[in-house]
């Protein structure tokens, strides 16, 4: 049986080690199971704070077939919610838009504050009687969604056991402390998605090495050599690669971005590129950060969504541009080689591959965390 | 407002233009005045009930009015 695939092997030193079986990138009923282990979980990436901007903007997104939705509350709070009503489970927000005073159920007009209370159930008692001694409203508020804003991105924890994101984070948040600061989303031109026909953990595997990039992206490696690139392990929580020779985007007359305030020196020339597990992809630089979001479709389908971050409000748009085309370039040039992998995924015969003692070590530190998780998850629903 | 209750048709007439034309707060409006109009607390407060959920939801200046309405027949608390 595919789901009893030992996964032991995954766990072995890297030296020993093999990849994860096929059926973890092909099979439906591992998708399934991986969605509610790694996904649901955790800490998720759902969407950019920057989506919605003013108080009362509100937009619903799909999250693994749970409809749900995001809104900024009249408080300037950040909220996620399940996007069904407490009276019938109709939808409740159809698409984006900003609430100006309840956000009101197209059926019933059950009404709910931005925040989530139930304030208003029209005619619930009879015509004309809008309270009824069975309706309680304060235990009838949206179901909400535990959230956190970090990076300019939305984590959610849908199964709401999770630990809190800042314990859960911790050793990132610390590492990156110098840019916990507001990051300011370069606009509609830096927001871009990439459609792949992959499995979403090739797109990790892939980002948070350094190995590839000789052959994938030889314009990048022309200036930031597989030399200058060093690992960024952290057992069960995200890996990744920096480099040591970051060298600033410049137009013709040599500007370039304003850099995030008071830095560290060592992000002169110093940039990172984490996979924060499960499915969030981000980058620092001195004077920009991006996240890229991963949603899975399917065992075979992945949305990559881009967010592009500056210091200020008010960037070249002209170096936005540029720098949004860059990455663009740098990302379709993945694209080949994660469809590729996928497409290996159904020779029968592999064996989940093995991995470079030296180069590999932080896509095996993510299969490392896919297979003791699943393992973990398996045992204790048996 | 006819013997029962129910709203003159001309502003039956505005009532619905208002819900083809989606227009929350022209509705909120017209079914205040629905209710102020009627003879009859029950129809009056049904009306109201409807002024005042799309009230909420469009931030009518008069929101709070309309909820006192309901709140003194015991519709709202």
């Amino acid at each position: 049986m595919e789901k009893t695939a030992t996964l032991d092997k995954v766990c072995l030193p890297i030296g020993k080690a093999k990849g994860l079986p096929n059926e973890h990138y092909t099979c439906s009923s591992v998708f399934q199971e991986e969605k509610d282990i790694l996904l649901f979980a955790k800490w998720s990436g759902l969407a950019v704070s920057a989506e919605i901007p003013n108080i009362g903007d509100v937009v619903p997104i799909h999250f693994q077939g749970i409809p749900l939705f995001i809104v900024r509350t009249k408080e300037n709070k950040v909220k996620v919610f399940q996007n069904t009503c407490r009276h019938r489970g109709m939808i409740l927000i159809d698409k984006a838009k900003s609430i100006e005073g309840a956000i009101r159920c197209p059926y019933h007009s059950w009404c709910y504050s931005t925040d989530g209370n139930l304030i208003s159930t029209p005619h619930v008692g009879g015509p004309g009687r809008n309270l009824h001694e069975e309706i309680d409203r304060s235990k009838l508020g949206l179901t909400e969604v535990r959230s956190h804003v970090w990076m300019g991105v939305i984590w959610i924890n849908l199964s709401g056991n999770a630990p809190k994101f800042e314990d859960s984070m911790k050793e990132l948040m610390d590492r990156w402390a110098d840019f916990d600061r507001p990051l300011f989303h370069g606009g509609k031109e830096s927001s871009f998605t990439i459609e792949i026909a992959a499995n979403w953990k090739l797109a990790v595997e892939n980002y948070c090495e350094s190995y590839h990039l000789p052959w994938v992206h030889p314009g990048l490696n022309s200036y930031s050599k597989l030399e200058d690139h060093y690992h960024i392990e952290y057992k069960n929580k995200f890996s990744g690669q920096g480099t040591k020779v970051y060298q600033q985007l410049k137009d013709k007359d040599g500007n370039v971005f304003p850099d995030f305030s008071n830095l560290e020196a060592k992000w002169d020339t110093a940039a990172e590129y984490i996979a924060v597990y499960p499915n969030v992809l981000l980058g620092v630089h001195r004077d920009h950060a991006f996240a890229i979001i991963l949603i899975p479709d399917s065992p075979e389908k992945t949305y990559e969504h881009i967010h592009l971050f500056y210091s200020q409000e008010d960037t070249p748009e002209h170096l936005r541009l540029k720098n949004s085309k860059q990455w663009r370039l740098v990302f379709d040039e993945d694209v080949p080689v994660v469809e590729g992998m996928q497409k290996g995924r159904h020779a029968v015969n592999f064996d989940g591959g093995r991995f470079s003692p030296v180069m590999d070590n932080p896509t095996h530190c993510f299969h490392y965390w896919v297979a003791n998780e699943v393992q973990n998850g398996r045992i204790r629903k048996s | 407002m006819d013997a029962f209750g129910n709203p003159d048709e001309d502003l039956e007439k505005k009532i619905l233009v208002a819900h083809q034309n989606n227009d929350g707060l022209k509705l909120a409006e017209l079914y205040a005045e629905a209710a102020y109009n009627s003879p009859n607390k029950n129809k009056a407060c049904f009306f109201m009930v409807n002024a005042y959920t799309l009230a909420l939801e469009y931030k009518h200046p008069k929101t709070q009015s309309f909820f006192q309405f309901l709140k003194k027949h015991a519709r709202e608390n």
